[in-house]
């Protein structure tokens, strides 16, 4: 896995006020729109987000690269959509 | 079994319930049989039992709601704690069937909502519309042993069909012959 500073990001998707299953639902909306292999940052406020929105990505073969709190209330999400052929 | 199934008529026939009481149970074991086509949300699947009477097993596939694998204790949280989770281990959610269950879904309107309150000697209500149906119902019945009422989340209302005017309260399977005592009781005295 390349190190943190290393990894572009593609899409931020910021969705703070957001609570589930909005959390994890635009995630996924935004991962649709998104091509294999690229990267999405998901910033959340709600902390059930941090544990919901890497499970339901996850589970539809997408990669979890990183789950970090970044603020008081601020989680961010960085996810690979699947990327099969990469 | 067979006086539980009667007492469950008695209540249903008391709250002029047109939907089915559903039980749920937490099981350690893998179950392989008895579950959906296709995945769903715990409370579309609770909905489902209330409406047609079916009944599931389900495990951590069968959701595509993440949170019930977190509250009724099939997965363990990775990053955050969970506010209202049973914190034992399970494999299998068993949805329907009384018989064995631990808890005991309504799915009501108000007035029902209204007349279980005087059956159960009163209800106090905690629910802040997230993990609805699998939180704050199924598992803080679960763990506290006593009657959960939800209002439902928007995973309920918006993704599961629940109607405006419906809401869910859990009550535990052993408090059952005490409401119908009361219900006769009532009765008695010519409610």
């Amino acid at each position: 896995m390349p190190e943190k500073s290393e990894i572009k990001i593609d899409k931020v998707l910021d969705i703070k006020g957001e609570i589930c299953p909005y959390t994890f639902v635009k995630s996924k909306l935004a991962l649709e729109e998104m091509e294999d292999g690229e990267v999405l940052k998901v910033i959340v406020d709600y902390p059930p987000a941090t544990e919901n929105v890497p499970r339901s990505l996850e589970k539809e073969g997408n990669d979890i690269l990183s789950v970090e709190k970044t603020g008081e209330k601020i989680w961010e999400i960085v996810v690979r959509k699947k990327s099969d052929n990469i | 079994m067979k006086d539980l199934k009667e007492d469950l008529k008695t209540i249903k026939e008391y709250l002029k319930l047109n939907s089915e009481i559903v039980g749920v149970r937490l099981a350690k074991d893998d179950i392989a049989e008895g579950h959906p086509k296709e995945g769903q949300f715990y409370c579309w699947f609770v909905r489902q039992s209330a409406i047609s009477g079916e009944r599931f097993n389900l495990n951590e596939k069968d959701f595509t709601c993440p949170n019930p694998e977190l509250c009724l204790g099939l997965r363990e949280p990775k990053y955050v704690e969970v506010e209202l989770r049973v914190k034992e281990k399970y494999k299998t959610v068993q949805v329907g069937d009384v018989e064995n269950a631990d808890v005991l879904l309504f799915m009501i309107n108000p007035r029902q909502l209204m007349d279980l309150s005087i059956l159960l000697g009163g209800i106090t209500a905690s629910f802040k519309g997230e993990t609805a149906v699998c939180g704050e119902a199924t598992a803080r019945c679960y763990i506290e042993k006593k009657p959960s009422l939800t209002l439902l989340c928007h995973g309920a209302r918006d993704f599961s069909g629940y109607k405006d005017d419906e809401m869910v309260l859990a009550v535990p399977v052993f408090m059952v012959p005490d409401m119908v005592k009361r219900i006769n009781e009532l009765k008695a005295l010519g409610h």
